[in-house]
């Protein structure tokens, strides 16, 4: 009996999946890496995301800056926005794991409401429990996204579509890649944990430009 | 007392049975002990992420939007949910622009993003020392039982 109470199982996590997959062909809950994915960190990108070249938002005007908070209303999260930039590896920096309901801005994309892929990283958890982008994979198409600047002005998205990849496979001229118009990306984790805590995928919410509310006063 | 009237009624060595009783129930206590705070370590009291349920959170949802922009002069998200969404045909230079020809992303990271940290269970010295201790304590009753059962029948 003894045995059994110290041998009990550890914690098991069943693998993070996106709650539905749609908008665009290749978007799917095992995705696959993208067809022409990866160019060498740097080289310029060519427009990746389906469906960018379709109805290009008008740009923001003078009224964005650059973000200060995040809105999800629809899963709950009204989290601060911070900046980061690269890890010395190359790869993005991500919120420290001591703020989990922090969420980054990677300050070498456009400003949200900008042309171009504004990126927006968050964790999925941390060893202490969940964090701010826990339910991310719950957003469906059609979801509102609103990114409050620092000057008080908030630019407002629309999910068109989730993906799901490894990141070994990781779709970078999707996420990365020029866009006609201003978008937004959110990123978190999912798939399986592996050995080491990490998981296999990463989550990408692609979402397109709505509309600006200026900053009052 | 009864243990001990009993030990001496049947001639066997009490002070050892009571010893090996001993051993063993201290063996196990150090047992569940390394058990104790390994079962409990998703359950620490911070699974809440910081993250806030709007009070209405159908007001914002959807892509309908709300003609009058309400002032978000609050940091909360009743701010947020309650003004949207007046398109903004003006274009206009601002900071954050990166000039004709320049690429939007000016320096593309190298891979995913290592956005999740899970909770994998207890360590492996952790395991290793609460089985043995648990193994421990498992042989000190056994032994304890056989003496007793030795000691009754001799």
């Amino acid at each position: 009996m003894l045995a059994a109470l110290v041998l009990v199982p550890a914690p098991r996590h069943d693998p993070v999946r996106i709650e539905f997959a749609g908008g665009a062909p290749g978007a799917s809950a095992t995705a696959g890496p993208a067809p022409g994915t990866a160019p060498p960190p740097g080289a310029p990108v060519p427009s990746g995301t389906p469906g960018a070249d379709l109805a290009p938002a008008a740009p923001a005007g003078g009224a964005v800056s650059p973000p200060a908070r995040l809105l999800i209303p629809r899963i709950g999260v009204d989290a601060p926005v911070e900046s980061g930039g690269l890890n010395p590896d190359g790869t993005v920096e991500v919120p420290p794991a001591d703020r989990p309901g922090q969420v980054d801005w990677y300050r070498e994309g456009p400003v949200p409401g900008r042309p171009g892929p504004a990126v927006i990283l968050g964790h999925y958890d941390t060893r202490k429990g969940p964090a701010v982008f826990h339910r991310l994979p719950q957003l469906r198409p059609g979801d509102r996204i609103d990114v409050r600047g620092r000057n008080g002005g908030t630019v407002n998205f629309k999910v068109r579509e989730l993906q799901q990849f490894p990141k070994s496979g990781f779709p970078t001229a999707t996420v990365y890649g020029d866009t006609a118009g201003p978008e937004l990306r959110l990123i978190t984790c999912g798939g399986r944990v592996g050995a080491d805590g990490h998981y296999s995928d990463n989550i990408i919410v692609l979402a397109d430009y709505v509309g600006t509310t200026p900053p009052t006063g | 007392m009864s243990g001990r009237l009993t030990g001496r009624a049947l001639g066997r060595p009490a002070g050892l049975s009571r010893r090996a009783v001993r051993l063993a129930l201290v063996t196990a206590g150090a047992a569940v002990a390394l058990a104790g705070p390994a079962t409990a370590a998703f359950a620490d009291g911070t699974p809440t992420p910081s993250v806030s349920v709007p009070a209405s959170p159908s007001a914002g949802a959807g892509s309908g939007a709300a003609p009058a922009p309400a002032a978000p002069a609050s940091p909360r998200v009743a701010g947020g949910t309650g003004a949207t969404a007046s398109p903004a045909p003006v274009p206009a230079p601002a900071t954050g622009d990166r000039g004709a020809g320049a690429p939007q992303v000016t320096t593309v990271p190298k891979g995913g993003a290592q956005t999740g940290e899970a909770e994998t269970g207890r360590s492996t010295v952790t395991v290793l020392a609460g089985s043995g201790l648990a193994v421990a304590g498992v042989a000190g009753i056994g032994f304890a039982v056989a003496r007793r059962r030795a000691g009754a029948q001799g």
